[in-house]
């Protein structure tokens, strides 16, 4: 099916049932995306920290909850949750969320250098339950982007510390 | 030459104090009959102060929804208690300004250091602790043990940093070997000269060994073992080559569950950044 295109101002009805198609029809999302202004519509499950909210978010009551510019942490996340909140319109367009990574993703002569940093870093902890294991994982996931970025900058990667 | 922390910052000479300003503040803010009007105008005297909670108000570290312009907006928001804490952390950081490059990075400890300062806030914030910047100033200051060591004892400090990568041991323990105590007790010490909260002293004295701790068991591991999670992810470094052990409490309800790690770090990168910027002068690199 055909969505409006989001370059004409929506009143609160129309933005809510926009919302709701979204969900029974994901697959539409790309279209969706006004390439011109840079918005996408992101449904709740694909939202993360990180991403800047392009427009206010009300509640059903109309009161702003995120407004136009923020960028999303945790705690807004939570929050857009409990209000039943089914997508909200993120800046970025083509750029897109960052990529979730996961070790398929990195040659395996990289995870080795990365997981060999790593464990040397460790060597006087005692990876010995399911949290130390996970924490050891995203160091090994963290310092295989690094070497990553290192041999090929790329400006669609998060920057962090 | 070995000997107790006390007699080290005695005979260390002249002590980096804690800007006049914070002083002001600290007994305004104790004092129940102060109202916000004064204690606003005692944060407006040090523009740098006034400036830098602003943009720390206005930053990821509290995404409010809409802009804080004045002081004492930002004292309603966000709490005196917690104005407090803030301008704590943003006056030590002014002291130690020069530091001797060649025995550490400045710019890493401090990313260390503040990375530490936000996890500790992150994981208060997880079980809905209502005042969770006493936890960051907590995580900021957990290393200044560390720098106070390199400035008063430089050459002590370069001999502990080659054992360390010669005998592959942690600082702690090299240390105490050479001094007689570590960068914990030694930042401990300093905190309470500074006449600030017994709380922060036990938060850096044992961000190691949270079991020697006077506080409350929820509240003990909470620097420890953000230390851990900001260490294992090499988020800036403080002299150390590596992580130290953790002590995960068991039989208790967990600071965080597993599930919570990811988000947690996520949230971690983007608070940082900003925070750096803010509380260094320096722009992000």
């Amino acid at each position: 099916m055909v969505l409006p295109p989001l370059t004409f101002a929506l009143g609160q009805n129309e933005k809510r049932l926009l919302q709701i198609l979204i969900t029974f029809y994901p697959h539409e999302i790309p279209d969706a995306a006004d390439k011109h202004t840079g918005i996408m519509v992101v449904p709740m499950d694909k939202l993360r920290a990180g991403m800047e909210v392009a427009a206010d978010v009300n509640n059903l009551n109309g009161v702003l909850m995120v407004a136009r510019g923020t960028v999303l942490t945790e705690r807004h996340l939570r929050i857009l949750k409990m209000w039943g909140i089914e997508s909200i319109e993120i800046a970025g367009g083509e750029d897109g969320p960052p990529p979730d990574r996961t070790e398929s993703e990195y040659p395996t002569e990289l995870l080795r250098v990365a997981e060999s940093r790593v464990d040397q870093r460790l060597k006087h902890v005692v990876v010995n339950n399911k949290t130390l294991a996970k924490i050891r994982h995203l160091a090994i996931l963290r310092t295989a982007r690094l070497l990553a970025e290192q041999s090929h900058p790329s400006s669609t990667l998060p920057v962090n510390l | 030459m070995k000997q107790d922390v006390g007699s080290f910052l005695s005979h260390a000479g002249k002590l980096p104090s804690m800007p006049a300003v914070f002083e002001e503040l600290n007994r305004a803010i104790e004092n129940p009959n102060t109202s916000i009007q004064e204690v606003g105008e005692i944060v407006s005297i040090d523009p740098s102060l006034a400036s830098r909670l602003l943009q720390i108000a206005n930053s990821a570290f509290y995404s409010f929804s809409s802009q804080v312009e004045s002081i004492p907006e930002a004292l309603q928001l966000i709490g005196l208690q917690q104005v407090r804490d803030l301008a704590m952390a943003t006056c030590v950081i002014s002291v130690f300004e020069k530091l001797p490059a060649r025995l550490v990075d400045v710019s890493s400890f401090w990313k260390h250091s503040i990375a530490c300062g936000v996890a500790s806030a992150l994981l208060a914030e997880e079980r809905h602790d209502p005042a969770p910047e006493r936890f960051f100033v907590g995580g900021l200051l957990h290393d200044i043990g560390r720098l106070i060591m390199y400035l008063k004892s430089p050459d002590e400090s370069w001999d502990i940093l080659c054992r360390c990568e010669s005998e592959g041991q942690l600082a702690s323990v090299i240390e105490t070997d050479v001094l007689g105590f570590d960068h914990a007790a030694l930042g401990a010490e300093l905190i309470s000269r500074w006449g600030l909260p017994t709380a922060l002293r036990e938060m850096v004295r044992c961000h190691h060994d949270p079991s020697k701790s006077q506080l409350a068991v929820l509240d003990r591991s909470v620097v420890h073992y953000a230390d851990f999670i900001v260490s294992a992810l090499d988020l800036g470094n403080s002299g150390e080559l590596y992580v130290a052990p953790v002590i995960l409490e068991e039989g208790r309800r967990s600071l965080l569950e597993d599930e919570r790690l990811e988000p947690l770090v996520q949230d971690l990168d983007h608070r940082c950044n900003q925070l750096f910027a803010i509380l260094t002068d320096c722009p992000h690199a």
